[in-house]
């Protein structure tokens, strides 16, 4: 029998502000050291800011922090330190570009403007910055090159959108389909087309070590499960939470680990990586993921919430990185919780 | 004509004013004005959270542990007023004062007292609230000669008063007379150590002991007067304890000094005895909150609300919070006010008011107003629709939360609100969609036929493909189950299904579904399936059936007869014909007899 015991450690932090994006700095300062800093980006509040976070400790200390006027709707690291936000101003629709300083400051360091009045998500991989929004425009851009490489129109709320195979972009629409774009090819019309019913899809996650598998978050609250080499009809769906999930994510080093957020205040990560062990449940000691058979990820996979039953107000935005995770949302508090299983 | 300017201004909401002006000739001129209500600094923010988190365990609790929800309240008012906030900020002061209030209340209203001894716990609540003499004692002993500092007489009363044996014997050593005094002071009975014994002999233990302080005052000579001050307090002489008020600085701490050496085994129930002697030394200085406390001393948790809601004017946390507690722990009547609801529902009401229209806390606001049976969801109704929306996420959140609470007039005012901002814009497939969540017959019927117009223009129906994804949602409105049946039919022209294409279309057109302009194009697009007896394809098979052509010819004459025509479309109506009437030839060759 494989069996996983699992600690965690939660600290948190009132923040002051309604968070809509909340990401991980994959700054790594040594091997053996866990990732630390985080940077939040505010909506809906009095005191909008974007803020950079030191969670290395049991106490969450604010490292930096820059006021913004309008509600921060995207949030994406390019590099190491440089990342890239989005809000929905639409008297001056621009991505922002954002450097940490090696003094954890926060600099300005340019914009890219947006056909989007208002943008709803942002996303990137080294090469390229992927923004969507409520206009219906997708736009890529490459910083290295400062200008937009590739758009494409749909007529339709853009979501969400996540790079597929560094050169696909992966956009998601309040009709329910996600469309897959290829930068290379240029015009408006997707690639191919991932179509169920007529349910807003909120967050799109693609395995990091098999990524025909794709996962959709949904607004009413259900998780469907894709394999992009069929694409007549999802593989699963689960309904995991009771209203919309807003971000869903795979872990990146247990890929089989996947996590979700929702309006209902809940964190949960599924075990995955728990079915597809080695010499695991499965048996012939292949690493078949779970999400591949979903018979047996239906009975038998185990979900916890991190938060704990208390949190009831939606939890907006996490990342995970190296088992660390961080959230926030309508709590207006920080909160990291940092597992470590044996 | 009269053409003077009029002003004026009308309110919007709790916090936002407009101001207009006018002449006759002239349009009106206005202007908002809006300002933040007292809930922004971060303090409040987080008493506000922290208290929704307890005020949602408390609706679901059956009433059994209000004493440990009354204590989370307590504890969350505690950390706020110690970690958050700069010091000496009114807001904290604000907080502070609510803590004081609702200590008391606890204690009194909710708070089981064994024996009704109410002292231990107005003991630890002047602890909390008096720090300072613990905060002199450290200043005090870290000089050289502790009883030359300035403070130190002051110090050990203050400490005395306190009920700090220890830390005043510990000074009093270092005085001529400290010995005799340290000797009384460490026989006093504490009623925390009589746990397990009765009050009866703890109140023989303390008599004795007190008796014994009186005699030996009579007898004792001091060297200095502070050491017989010290003996009087313990003998309880009560010109003694006037004469040090203002150490006490306030009423209800002197009256719980008084009390601890003159009645240990002080009920609640008459407190409010000493209470108002107490308040009489002080009569210079009563203020409204004192009379807060008094009025919860008298158990009159009706006045304790009122007087809160005159002095917190407008701050509702408090008294809804307290109001809610108080009710579930019983202490508070259902009677109606002339309101037409409770207290309890009177206060969260307001305080609901107060959160809706802020940013930080619309959501929290839903939930408290959810909680006022009676009059909640009419609020709610008037409110939800004026909160404002900056993007599509809001807009799913809000209608989200009213489709949780029940609320589907709201949530369908939302969504028909959201699809008319995206018709005019032009985004007619979130239009669509909005309109489909609503329901909305009329909104889904507008939008398709201006879908269908574009079709007319364009020729495309740019990248609407999720309309292929329909599926029962066709059935709302018959343009839209045209529009569906018509992709359909675009879809399998595409996937050459000719056959089942030419079927549809003729169903179509029969049907009369689609908009009357529409039926032109209906015919247009017959001509694709016809054959073309110059062209050399492999569709030799003629698709439409004579009796269809009959039919699509029919149609045709119903529209020049009905004058639907335009001048325009002369032209297409002869190629139709022509090409229909071939086919009707093509079709009776084709067929069986």
């Amino acid at each position: 029998l494989y069996t996983i015991k699992f600690e965690f450690r939660m600290s948190s932090k009132f923040v002051g502000e309604n968070l809509s994006c909340v990401k991980w700095a994959p700054i790594c300062y040594s091997v053996l050291d866990k990732v630390s800093l985080c940077v939040t980006v505010g909506q809906e509040s009095s005191q909008k800011s974007i803020s950079l976070w030191n969670c290395s400790s049991e106490k969450i200390i604010l490292e930096s922090k820059v006021p913004i006027q309008c509600n921060g709707t995207g949030l994406s690291f390019i590099s190491n330190r440089t990342f890239c936000v989005g809000t929905d101003d639409a008297s001056n629709p621009a991505l922002q570009l954002w450097d940490i300083t090696p003094k954890n400051e926060l600099n300005d360091v340019g914009r890219f403007e947006t056909r989007n009045k208002r943008t709803t998500h942002v996303s990137s991989t080294e090469k390229f910055i992927a923004s969507v929004g409520e206009e219906g425009h997708l736009q890529v851009y490459s910083p290295s090159q400062e200008e937009e490489v590739y758009s494409a129109q749909c007529d339709l709320c853009l979501n969400t959108s996540q790079f597929y195979l560094s050169d696909c972009v992966l956009v998601g629409t309040a009709a329910g389909q996600v469309h897959n774009f290829d930068t290379r090819q240029p015009g408006d019309q997707p690639a191919c087309t991932l179509s169920s019913d007529l349910v807003s899809i909120l967050g799109i996650a693609v395995h990091t070590t098999q990524p025909f598998i794709i996962a959709n978050s949904r607004s009413d609250g259900s998780l469907l499960i894709w394999d992009n080499r069929n694409i007549k009809f999802p593989l699963a769906t689960f309904a995991g939470h009771a209203s919309a999930i807003w971000e869903v994510q795979f872990e990146q080093e247990k890929s089989d680990n996947l996590y979700t957020c929702s309006e209902d205040g809940q964190l949960l990560m599924w075990n995955g990586a728990a079915l597809s062990g080695v010499g695991g449940l499965l048996g012939g000691g292949g690493k078949v993921s779970p999400w591949l058979t979903p018979e047996i990820s239906h009975q038998k996979m185990d979900v916890f919430n991190l938060l704990g039953s208390d949190n009831k107000l939606s939890v907006n935005s996490f990342d995970v990185l190296q088992g660390k995770v961080v959230c926030g949302g309508v709590r207006q508090t920080l909160f990291c919780v940092d597992s470590c299983d044996e | 004509m009269d053409s003077t300017p009029s002003h004026g201004a009308a309110w919007i909401n709790e916090n936002k004013l407009m101001l207009y002006s006018s002449s006759q000739n002239e349009e009106i001129d206005f202007k908002v004005e809006n300002w933040e209500t007292g809930l922004n600094s971060s303090i409040n923010k987080y008493i506000v959270f922290e208290g929704h988190s307890v005020f949602s365990e408390v609706q679901l609790s059956s009433g059994n542990d209000v004493q440990s929800h009354s204590h989370a309240y307590r504890s969350l008012l505690r950390a706020a007023i110690q970690e958050l906030g700069p010091e000496n900020d009114d807001d904290k002061k604000l907080v502070a004062l609510y803590e004081l209030v609702w200590s008391f209340c606890e204690v009194l209203f909710i708070e089981h007292l064994p024996g009704g001894c109410v002292l231990p716990y107005l003991m630890e609540l002047m602890k909390w609230h008096f720090p300072q003499p613990i905060e002199i004692l450290d200043d005090v002993l870290s000089g050289q000669d502790p009883q030359d500092h300035p403070k130190f007489w002051d110090c050990i009363i203050s400490l005395v008063f306190q009920g700090h044996i220890n830390e005043a014997m510990s000074l009093l050593k270092l005085t001529p007379d400290g010995g005799e005094i340290n000797s009384f002071l460490e026989k006093m009975p504490l009623l925390q150590n009589f746990s397990g014994h009765s009050l009866s002999e703890f109140k023989i233990s303390w008599s004795m002991w007190q008796e014994n302080c009186k005699q030996s005052s009579e007898s004792m000579n001091f060297v200095l007067d502070q050491s017989a001050d010290v003996l009087n307090i313990l003998c309880g002489n009560l010109e003694t304890f006037i004469k040090y008020k203002d150490l006490a600085q306030t009423w209800y701490h002197l009256m719980t000094s008084y009390l601890l050496y003159t009645m240990p085994t002080v009920t609640v129930v008459t407190l409010h005895h000493h209470a108002k002697d107490m308040m009489g030394i002080y009569k210079d200085f009563i203020s409204p909150l004192d009379e807060i406390l008094f009025s919860a001393m008298e158990f009159d948790a009706h006045a304790v609300l009122t007087q809160c809601i005159a002095q917190f004017s407008n701050n509702w946390w408090l008294v809804a919070h307290l109001a809610d507690i108080l009710h579930h722990a019983k202490q508070l009547d259902e009677t109606e006010l002339q309101y037409g609801c409770s207290l309890r529902e009177y206060t969260l009401l307001h305080y609901a008011s107060e959160l809706i229209f802020c940013q930080d806390f619309w959501s929290i606001g839903i939930d408290y107003f959810m909680e006022c049976k009676k009059l909640g969801r009419s609020y709610l109704e008037v409110a939800i629709p004026r909160i404002p929306i900056e993007n599509q996420n809001k807009a799913l959140r809000i209608w989200t939360a009213c489709e949780k609470h029940n609320l589907i007039n709201v949530a369908s005012n939302i969504c028909k609100i959201m699809s008319s901002m995206a018709h005019q814009s032009d985004n007619l497939g979130l239009a669509l969609i909005w309109s489909l969540q609503a329901k909305d017959l009329v909104s889904v019927t507008n939008i398709s036929e201006r879908i269908l117009d574009n079709y007319i223009e364009t020729g495309g129906f740019s990248n609407l493909d999720f309309l292929d994804q329909l599926g029962n949602n066709k059935l709302l409105s018959n343009r839209l189950m045209f529009l569906g049946k018509y992709r359909e039919f675009h879809n399998m022209l595409k996937n050459h299904k000719f056959s089942a294409a030419a079927d549809l279309l003729v169903s179509l057109v029969e049907s009369n579904l689609g908009p009357p302009r529409f039926q032109i194009t209906l015919l247009l697009d017959s001509l694709p399936l016809i054959n073309d007896s110059d062209e050399n394809s492999d569709k030799s098979k003629v698709v439409i059936s004579s009796n269809q052509t009959h039919i699509l010819l029919k149609a045709l004459e119903d529209m020049q007869i009905k004058k639907l025509l335009k001048e325009s479309d002369i032209q297409k109506v002869e190629t139709i014909r022509l090409a229909l009437v071939t086919n009707l030839a093509s079709s009776y060759l084709d067929e069986p007899w």
